[in-house]
């Protein structure tokens, strides 16, 4: 009697820290995973406030440029004080300034709007591409690249300015440009003979025609006697690029 | 109990400081092991009531019941269909039959032991009545 009622007790005991064992042991388990998916999904509080900051921040960044470029309009001021040698190098920066999209520009050119378009139960019908009706990040490129090739001077895109290393990027439903999110309508504005522009842009088979017909989206040309076009607002500096000297001794 | 108390004890501080964490893949595991950890207590109990407890057989019950219970959920893990809840229901029957049986079992116990209680009273005051 004795005997059974001590190996019961010692068999009990051991089960019960078995169980209590896997049971803590579980539990912080479970926590560690619940707290990894939470950190996968954010709920839209902490989302909302990241936005915030974030928008702050470029807010803060932006002003640092503009007291930046006063420093550096009163130095070419009193630089244009000075000689010939000064004037003409001012002349050049101001002419790579406008190449580089350094400054707000105005003058003739086209405006292009890419906006999405619902698609129609006859565009599901016909086949086309399933994505149809939205502008995609290669359909902006496209534009950007025919609006070069066909002399355009300064380009920009929602008011975020094409320079040389611009990008056109899809960043879930919103498209990045220059770092910024845009989202349709797009507004492509373009500074150049405005005929040249637009017969570029509709030549049969080209740009507008593969926009409407294929990614079935909204494509709408303006001609204007005068486009104004904001200057670029980003980071010029460069990290890893430095300047040599080419063999031909052409370096300005 | 006293050793139960000390196991609770050492449990909990084991579990809290084992290092090794277990993964999403593993956590159905410790939990059908659980549960035939709590059947195989409850079905401990309720045999050392009846004193049928045996270690041999609880041991035996006990590994034999957490395998089945393991190779179940595994078997579902591979054949796509979540077989870990037939061994949630299983023992979660048993655990609640085994608490049944041991509750009616006390309580018998005790309405029994007061009923003779009642009766050893009455004999004795109708003795002290012959007594006057």
């Amino acid at each position: 009697m004795i005997k059974r009622k001590m190996s019961f007790d010692f068999a009990i005991a051991i089960l019960v820290f078995l169980l209590v064992f896997a049971f803590t042991w579980q539990l912080k388990g479970v926590k560690k995973n619940s707290e990894i998916r939470s950190r996968e999904t954010l709920d839209r509080a902490t989302l909302e406030k990241n936005y915030v900051d974030q928008v702050n921040k470029n807010e803060q960044l932006k002003n640092e440029i503009a007291s930046q470029s006063e420093m550096i309009a009163a130095f070419r001021a009193s630089a244009a004080e000075g000689d010939d040698y000064a004037a003409i190098l001012n002349e050049k920066l101001s002419a790579t300034e406008i190449f580089g999209g350094l400054v707000s520009v105005e003058g003739k050119g086209i405006t292009v709007i890419l906006d999405d378009v619902s698609p129609t139960q006859e565009m599901k019908d016909s086949g086309l591409y399933n994505n149809a009706g939205i502008v995609h990040d290669t359909n902006i490129s496209t534009f950007i690249n025919e609006l070069k090739a066909a002399g355009a001077e300064a380009i920009s895109v929602n008011d975020e300015r094409v320079v040389a290393m611009t990008e056109v990027r899809c960043v879930g439903p919103t498209i990045m440009i220059n770092g910024t999110r845009v989202s349709a309508p797009f507004t492509i504005k373009a500074i150049g003979n405005p005929e040249t522009l637009e017969s570029a842009l509709k030549i049969s088979g080209g740009a507008v025609e593969t926009a409407t017909k294929i990614y079935g989206i909204s494509v709408t040309i303006q001609k204007s006697d005068k486009l104004y076009i904001k200057k670029y607002l980003g980071s010029t500096q460069s990290e890893y690029a430095t300047m040599v000297k080419d063999e031909e001794g052409e370096n300005e | 109990m006293i050793a139960v108390a000390i196991a609770i004890l050492l449990g909990i501080i084991a579990g809290l400081f084992v290092p090794y964490n277990l993964s999403s893949e593993t956590l159905p595991y410790v939990a059908v092991g659980i549960l035939a950890a709590l059947d195989s207590i409850f079905g401990g109990i309720w045999a050392n009531l009846n004193k049928r407890f045996k270690v041999v057989m609880f041991i035996s019950g006990l590994v034999s019941n957490c395998l089945l219970a393991i190779l179940f959920t595994f078997m579902g893990n591979k054949l796509g269909i979540d077989l870990s809840l037939a061994v949630v229901v299983v023992f979660g029957v048993r655990i609640f039959n085994n608490l049944s049986s041991i509750r009616r079992y006390l309580f018998e116990r005790y309405y029994r032991i007061k009923k003779r209680k009642q009766k050893y009273i009455e004999a004795a005051a109708v003795e002290e009545d012959d007594e006057n």
